[in-house]
């Protein structure tokens, strides 16, 4: 499914505190098949500006198209349309509310029409791609699970729809190193089977770690649209919009100060060491020539 | 001091498994100790039992000598350990930002003058005045994080116990948060126990404890629990990346001017 923001401004509007104006003539399109990452400080617009692909949000002024149709426009069905994007909010344990996991995880599948036979296997790998055990948490409740396990009984449950599109609201808070690898899997996943992620994210790690396009909020306005190596080398769009180096191009950028010709543009560990070993590698050469 | 003595814990009902088993912890103040440990290892449950929101079933905790199982010291207690919980949405209370800090404040029987001179500097230190008359729950999820650590400071507790307060921060807000704890520690003599799922925030710490399956298994300081790269990853936790490459530049002796 392609996605296209068409000059998209949106206002809170609410009795209690000014209205603000929170984005801003945005324009933005998604094609099939990348991983996007949208990232930009507190209260830039991104929460508000991805619940809006779904139709949770009606733009105050320009359109939403999902393939080409105004997702607003009269006799467009905006339940097939989630059918086909599943949004895993920033708090996704509100979504949380059956007796045990499984029925949790099983309550979207079930609402798709997905017959009762098939419902199951789809509930186990969605569990098993969270890295939950299936045996151990598929009878137990919800309310009794920790932070981390919570988020990943949630994730599962937008999984099991298996939709074409996957939108995810900071999807690596409170998850531990085991659980964010298996989300960058799932990301990865996606993209190979040339199916499209967008994810907001202020951890710029992983950011940086997946995405092959990223676009930068600022008060409510796209203030950068392109590739991380792009981005991570320019220092005035980070600071103008409060964002960090990731650390593994950072650690590259102080090893080549202290003299190393090593690359900056890497963004894994892994990465990062093979680069270190080509540095070290070319320096026994050089050394070896001289000799 | 926080003095936390092999203590042992299960969730009531039958499925009710063992979360805690045989925790020791100290944190005295002006101590800074990082937590961290894989999802579901009893970091949370730990944090639960310090000020006596949960009794062990087993050992004890006490807070400046008092005993957390003492009913009658639990007031005391919890006013000298503030607590910011994992999401913020289950500790706010009030229909404003303002009432949400004046809240802890007001059963403190703090003053009305001085009331107003804590909330006023809280709103400004934690970047909030803008929304002091606005309903919490219309904050973004690291405004409303903000606004739990705000109503936290205004009630001056000798200890914070933070779980995860940083996780929905823009990297500016998190520095900002991070550096304030480190002013808390040193100049108001505060301890602080830190849970975290980010490596790189324990290495401004004292004292980094591991947690896994509801034990202690590593405690001391950063760099050197960090060292321990491949026991780390076994339980599910990451190690700052600059640690991790330095320790590979090291090994393989690779130095900045071959
Ligand atoms: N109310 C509850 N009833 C029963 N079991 C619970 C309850 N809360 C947590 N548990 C279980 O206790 C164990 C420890 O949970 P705890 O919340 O302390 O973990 P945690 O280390 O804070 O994890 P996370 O990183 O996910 O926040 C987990 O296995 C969890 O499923
Ligand atoms: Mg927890």
């Amino acid at each position: 499914m392609r996605l296209l923001c068409d000059h998209v401004s949106y206002t809170y509007t609410s009795l209690l505190t000014p209205s603000r104006q929170a984005l801003e003539d945005v324009c933005l399109e998604i094609n099939e098949g990348g991983i996007l990452a949208i990232v930009g400080a507190s209260g830039s617009g991104k929460t508000t500006l991805i619940q809006h692909f779904n139709g949770i949000f009606r733009p105050s002024a320009g359109r939403i198209l999902a393939d080409g149709r105004d997702i607003h426009a009269a006799g467009f069905d905006l339940h097939a349309l989630r059918r086909r994007l599943g949004l895993v909010f920033q708090f996704p344990e509100i979504q949380l509310f059956e007796e045990t996991v499984f029925q949790d995880v099983a309550f979207g599948p079930g609402r798709l029409g997905i017959p009762e036979d098939e419902i199951e296997g789809r509930v186990r790998s969605a569990l098993s791609c969270v890295g939950l055990d299936f045996a151990m948490f598929r009878e137990r409740s919800p309310f009794g699970l920790s932070g981390g396990e919570r988020r990943r009984v949630a994730l599962a449950g937008v999984l099991a729809m298996e939709p074409e599109v996957l939108v995810l609201d900071e999807p690596t808070v409170g998850l531990d190193r085991r659980a964010s690898l298996k989300v960058e899997e799932i990301i990865r996943g996606y993209h190979d089977r040339g199916k499209t992620v967008v994810f907001v994210s202020h951890n710029m790690d992983f950011v940086a770690r997946l995405a092959d396009r990223i676009v930068v909020m600022h008060h409510g306005r796209i203030l950068f649209d392109g590739g991380r190596a792009e981005l991570f080398r320019d220092e005035a769009i980070l600071h103008e919009a409060g964002l960090d180096m990731p650390q593994v191009p950072r650690f590259m950028r102080d090893f080549a100060k202290r003299g190393a010709a090593v690359r900056t543009d890497v963004f894994t560990v892994e990465e990062a060491k093979k680069e270190l070993d080509r540095y070290a590698e070319a320096g026994k050469r050089d050394a070896g020539g001289r000799r | 001091m926080i003095d936390v003595r092999s203590i042992s814990y299960r969730y009531p009902g039958e499925a009710g498994l063992t979360v805690l088993r045989g925790v020791s912890l100290t944190l005295r103040r002006g101590e800074y100790v990082a937590l961290m440990g894989a999802n579901g290892s009893g970091k949370t449950t730990l944090a639960r039992s310090l000020n006596g929101l949960i009794h062990p079933c087993e050992g004890c905790v006490s807070v400046d000598g008092m005993s957390a199982s003492d009913e009658t010291e639990l007031y005391e207690i919890r006013r000298r350990v503030g607590m910011v919980f994992q999401n913020p949405d289950t500790q706010i209370v009030a229909t404003t930002v303002e009432r949400e800090i004046a809240f802890g404040l007001e059963n403190l029987g703090v003053d009305h003058p001085e009331m107003v001179r804590r909330i006023d500097a809280a709103l400004a230190r934690f970047d909030l005045s803008e929304y002091r008359q606005a309903s919490p729950h219309l904050l973004s999820g690291g405004e409303r994080q903000r606004l739990a650590l705000a109503s936290v400071w205004v009630m001056h507790p000798h200890y914070y116990v933070l779980d995860e307060p940083t996780s929905l921060l823009d990297p500016h807000a998190r520095r900002e948060i991070l550096g304030f704890l480190q002013r808390e520690r040193q100049a108001g003599d505060r301890g602080i126990l830190l849970i975290t799922q980010f490596a790189e925030e324990a290495l401004g710490c004292d004292r980094l404890a591991v947690m896994d399956a509801g034990a202690i298994v590593l405690d001391g300081p950063p760099p050197d629990v960090f060292r321990r790269i491949p026991a780390l990853h076994a339980l599910g936790l990451d190690v700052p990346v600059g640690i991790e490459l330095e320790d590979y530049l090291k090994e393989h002796g690779i130095a900045s001017f071959v």
